[in-house]
């Protein structure tokens, strides 16, 4: 097992060169230079382009690039959470790969919090010095339910974890832009300070475009009391939605500009051929 | 060791086979020395040494047949295998080819495969999505018929009996039910099925083996089969072959030594007390079993366990009901009649006397139970299933 090479430096310094090293780049828009706060803040949907192999060309321009580690695994983001490789090292090794440097559009990587076997400290100031703008909490535990969620915050590798290190990692000088699944998760998360945050409408979608009555309501409804959640507690926090199933999301668009839901914006994803030259 | 070698050595066991999972090399050494019937590599087993729970092994910290492989081939297959070794297979991982790596197993002297870390593990919408996905059980059942069209020997890991149906169609040898995350200890999870459940469940599976024709060994892995006493409760109410043990070896021998060994090297007395009590507060629910077994023929109340174990009557009946399933009385008539009705099958006592043996000094009352429990009087029950 190699040690990935790190610099070690102290917080402050790390923070100063990832401003210098951000102004440097070339061709670079205004928009690095400025915090993700007020890059996000007049944003209504948010594309992220995962970066992958042999994918097409995604119809819209993602605003951010992310690197996962199931984009290598070439597997489903569900299976995220199986044990086929260490999520970790394996973005440590995408983010050394590709050029993430000579990239206009900014990049955040999936680091999967919950990973007792892994320093994260060191794993973050890698990423930052490889180029990645900011982080993102996937592989999550907020994919799982039942038992398995349950016994899994019981041993300690729950949610609370993915929170942690975000601190570290805002504390770092990484943006981060995190999923929560649900109520609790957004509280918590909340407390770290996040710009912005995804409500990930979860893994289970039955969702039918052609239906006449699509069975929007129940998410609408979630969305719903999220929002006033969030909105009294930390207002803040910009909100987008993420739904897996595009005709989901549509309606929660629509919802959306009626005022019918009080969301930020919409969060979509997409992916993208060969670590996106051509964005 | 061949396929053959595999089943004639299981055979030679009866329904006394023990499996063991193992991680490690030290471990493999111990396997070897008390002639263990089977060896299971697993990615579990090495995150329980790294010490996670056995949970970790489904998460994504690592590939989980690279882990495997590599302890395999550094710490295991040099001390060339003298017991059957089966390795623990991650049937959905995307990154293999199963028919190459199957082969592969074969020619590094692997007697049989398993498939496990499961996705079994994983239930709720999670588990349903992943199915649709294309990581499913199916390909794990696919896996199993592989290493059968191989000649390896091969243990399906089932939590319900339409899984099992899958495995037996496929042709595996040995079905082993996994019972799912274990509770207590340093390293344990909170919810873990309870004694009862778990017998039940084992009950509906082994009927699927049985009825299939051809003979399964039927084997049980995990959840609450941790100690001699709940592993003994669970082979005495199913028709199980044998117990693998997982956590309960870890549990039971290193952490347990492990708390005892370090006490003894710290001096202040006052530490080695509290730590004592702490032991024993994880013990209670143990400690319980283990008195029934060596007391059932006297008379037992559950006052007087609770007072041994100095905590109220009331706490403890709350505690053993949650863990056992089932209310204290209602365990131990269970455990008599189990013992009763051994005896009646095996011995020529007298009914009176075997009344006496598990502790009912009144033949009438005895009888009286012995018929609510098992639907039938104990001299009809001789009657049926003398063995002699």
């Amino acid at each position: 097992m190699e040690m990935p090479i790190i610099r070690t430096m102290k917080r402050r310094r790390l923070r100063e060169d990832l401003r210098k090293r951000r102004r440097m780049r070339p061709g670079e828009a205004d928009m690095l230079t400025t915090s993700f706060e007020q890059w996000i803040r007049d944003k209504t949907q948010f594309t992220m382009g995962e970066v992958c192999d042999g994918a097409d060309l995604p119809e819209q321009v993602p605003d951010a690039l992310c690197l996962y580690h199931t984009a290598k695994l070439q597997i489903s983001n569900l299976g995220s959470l199986m044990p086929y490789g260490n999520a970790n090292r394996i973005v440590g090794e995408m983010c050394r790969e590709l050029p993430v440097r000579e990239w206009k559009t900014p990049v955040f990587a999936g680091v999967c919090g919950t990973d007792p076997f892994c320093l994260l400290e060191p794993l973050l100031q890698e990423l930052i010095c490889n180029g990645v703008y900011g982080i993102q909490n996937f592989p999550t535990v907020g994919l799982a339910d039942g038992v398995f969620r349950y016994n899994l915050e019981a041993i300690s590798l729950g949610f609370r974890r993915e929170v942690e290190i975000m601190k570290t990692a805002r504390q770092m000088g990484l943006a981060i832009f995190p999923f929560v699944f649900n109520q609790v998760e957004a509280l918590t998360m909340a407390e770290t300070g996040p710009a912005a945050m995804i409500y990930h409408l979860g893994v289970l979608q039955h969702f039918h475009a052609e239906r006449q009555e699509p069975p929007a309501k129940p998410y609408l409804e979630r969305i719903r009391s999220i929002s006033t959640l969030l909105r009294k507690e930390y207002p803040r926090i910009r909100l987008f939605v993420y739904a897996r199933v595009e005709a989901l999301s549509h309606i929660i668009e629509k919802a959306m500009e009626d005022g019918r839901v009080d969301i930020d914006g919409i969060y979509t994803s997409c992916r993208v051929k060969g670590g996106g030259r051509q964005v | 060791m061949n396929k053959n070698a595999v089943l004639n050595r299981l055979k030679s066991r009866g329904n006394h086979i023990f499996g063991m999972t193992l991680g490690t090399g030290i471990y493999y050494k111990y396997a070897v020395l008390n002639d263990v019937d089977l060896a299971f590599l697993i990615s579990a087993s090495r995150f329980r040494q790294m010490g996670m729970n056995s949970l970790a092994a489904t998460m994504p910290y690592g590939n989980a047949n690279d882990i495997v492989l590599d302890f395999a081939v550094r710490e295991i297959l040099p001390q060339r295998p003298k017991i059957p070794l089966i390795f623990g297979l991650c049937a959905t991982d995307p990154t293999v080819d199963l028919r190459s790596y199957i082969a592969r197993l074969k020619e590094l002297n692997f007697s049989g495969i398993c498939n496990i870390p499961s996705v079994i593990i994983v239930d709720g919408g999670l588990s349903a999505m992943l199915e649709a996905e294309g990581i499913s059980y199916q390909k794990e059942i696919q896996a199993i018929r592989i290493a059968h069209e191989m000649d390896l020997f091969t243990v399906a890991m089932v939590q319900d009996a339409e899984q099992a149906g899958g495995m037996i169609e496929a042709g595996c040898d040995a079905v082993c039910v996994h019972f799912g995350a274990a509770k207590g200890g340093v390293l344990g999870a909170k919810l873990e099925v309870t004694q009862r459940d778990a017998v039940k469940a084992a009950t509906q599976i082994y009927e699927q083996c049985d009825s299939c024709g051809r003979k399964i060994i039927k084997l049980f892995y995990g959840g609450p089969a941790k100690t001699p006493p709940s592993v003994h409760y669970i082979k005495e109410n199913t028709r199980a072959d044998g117990f693998v043990g997982g956590y309960s070896i870890e549990r039971l021998i290193v952490e347990a030594n492990m708390q005892k060994g370090l006490l003894r090297y710290t001096f202040l007395g006052a530490e080695e007390q509290e730590g004592r009590q702490r032991a024993e507060k994880i013990d209670y629910v143990e400690f319980t079993k283990e008195y029934i077994e060596q007391n059932y023929k006297d008379h037992i109340t559950a006052n007087q366990i609770a007072a041994k174990l100095h905590i109220s009557r009331s706490y403890f009946s709350a505690l053993v009901s949650k863990e056992l399933g089932e209310p204290f009385q209602e365990y131990l008539i269970t455990y008599r009649m189990e013992k009763a009705s051994n005896l009646l099958m095996n011995t020529l006592l007298s009914v009176g006397e075997i009344a006496e043996m598990v502790g009912y000094r009144d033949y009438a009352h005895f009888s009286k139970s012995f018929k609510k429990k098992m639907k039938i009087s104990p001299a009809a029950y001789r009657k049926q299933y003398k063995n002699t």
